[in-house]
């Protein structure tokens, strides 16, 4: 592998662009994903519990397998981000003169 | 301020003390805003919902600045009112006195300003209201009973219940002299926008109408369409999410939906072209633009649309 394609490969954002347009792609994986993150547990401690590190660990695995090994991990900043968008849906988007106002 | 927000300020101060708060904080007493401050051009990302009037105004050399602000007022009013009512009646927002009350005078100085605008728009828009209203209770009854639909009669009723986004484009055009055939292209350009709109809506947004109970296109012409193929009723009415969903991808309902969108932007072009409507042909491009991105992703990847949109905030924090 050339020094640049490394460098691509260990560039964390281009790993969170690979993660996202992979999740695009395949329902499963989406759904997967979605399952995974609604198991980690959001406390008020600054500290991530030992339970919120498990599942972090095996939703890292997870995403390693379909990224076929390039992915450094997820951090639990990174993941608690992705719950509050993707399971808890905090944030909504959509278009037409019927709904295209954000729902609250 | 926005000019949008600006018209709506000046409808507010001619009402009477006791709805003005509920006016002023509108777009959250209905649930389209997070905040009681949030103003009307805050609450929808396409301009041409309020304002659909400005987007095709070049297409009538002799408008005049005041004539133009009736028609996007009167069009704003429009669709505000439409929204209340169609939150009412799906039970999303309580029917307070109060919120009948501010409707009855959105309704009523909407009807004053297209009167003022063409004389015979108010009633052409109280008849396009009660279209609407007709499209609204046709569509949450096909859609709760889970019935089989086509694509003709999905845009049929789509198309009703749009009725109140051309009274006043059409007024402004009748005002400013132009003429039959000048009205009914601006009929089948905004046909177009709505229809491409609703489209592309329920598309992306299906999962989200199928949870709250009411059903959704998708899943009824899904019905449809499963039907064909076997050449017989489905009888069968799957109520499980997932396979309420692989039925939809299966059938490639989504991909269907985006290219009848398209369909529908590409037919507002050719219109709004004919018009001379800079606005609108800039805007329609846009949506084909992003169409044309969009609907091979949808083709390869099934169900890429709606997880697009549910990742959408994530991509916008982190991605760019």
């Amino acid at each position: 592998m050339s020094a640049l394609a490394s460098q691509t490969v260990n560039d964390p954002h281009v790993q969170l662009r690979r993660l996202y347009s992979s999740l695009l792609e395949e329902q499963n994986r989406f759904d997967e994903f979605k399952q995974l993150l609604s198991l980690y547990p959001v406390g008020e401690e600054d500290e991530e519990s030992d339970d919120a590190r498990s599942v972090r660990a095996k939703l890292n695995a997870r995403i390693n397998e379909w990224l076929c090994g390039d992915f450094d991990g997820l951090s639990a900043t990174q993941v608690a981000l992705w719950r509050s968008i993707v399971v808890e849906e905090r944030i909504n988007v959509a278009l037409s003169p019927w709904k295209e106002s954000n729902i609250y | 301020m926005n000019s949008i927000d600006a018209l709506y300020a000046g409808f507010v101060s001619t009402l009477p003390p006791e709805l003005l708060p509920l006016a002023r904080v509108l777009p959250h007493a209905l649930g389209l805003a997070p905040v009681e401050q949030a103003t009307w051009s805050e609450v929808f990302s396409q301009a041409v919902t309020l304002e659909a009037p400005r987007l095709i105004a070049p297409a009538f050399p002799a408008v005049q600045p005041e004539q133009l602000r009736s028609a996007v007022l009167g069009h704003a009013l429009s669709v505000i009112e439409a929204f209340g009512t169609d939150r009412i009646a799906d039970g999303q927002v309580r029917a307070s006195l109060e919120l009948t009350t501010l409707l009855v005078a959105l309704r009523r100085a909407r009807d004053t300003i297209l009167e003022g605008l063409a004389p015979g728009f108010g009633e052409v828009a109280r008849a396009a209201d009660r279209e609407t209203n007709e499209g609204i209770l046709e569509e949450n009854a096909l859609l709760k009973r889970l019935g089989a639909a086509t694509f003709e009669e999905y845009a049929r009723i789509s198309l009703a219940k749009q009725a109140v986004g051309f009274p006043a484009s059409v007024a402004l055009a009748r005002a400013t002299g132009a003429g039959e055939r000048v009205e009914a292209m601006v009929r089948r350009a905004l046909a177009g926008v709505w229809l491409g709109l609703q489209f592309e809506d329920d598309a992306i947004d299906w999962e989200d109408d199928w949870r709250r109970g009411g059903g959704a296109w998708a899943v009824s012409l899904a019905r449809r369409r499963l039907e064909a193929v076997r050449d017989q009723r489905a009888d069968e009415r799957p109520t499980e999410p997932d396979l309420v969903r692989r039925r939809v991808h299966r059938m490639g309902i989504l991909y269907s939906m985006l290219r009848a969108a398209r369909h529908q932007y590409r037919t507002a072009w050719r219109y709004a072209r004919l018009l001379q409507a800079g606005p609108l042909v800039r805007w329609t491009e846009q949506r084909l633009a992003r169409l044309d991105t969009v609907i091979p992703l949808e083709r390869r990847h099934a169900g890429y649309v709606v997880r697009a949109m549910k990742l959408a905030p994530w991509a916008k924090e982190v991605l760019t």
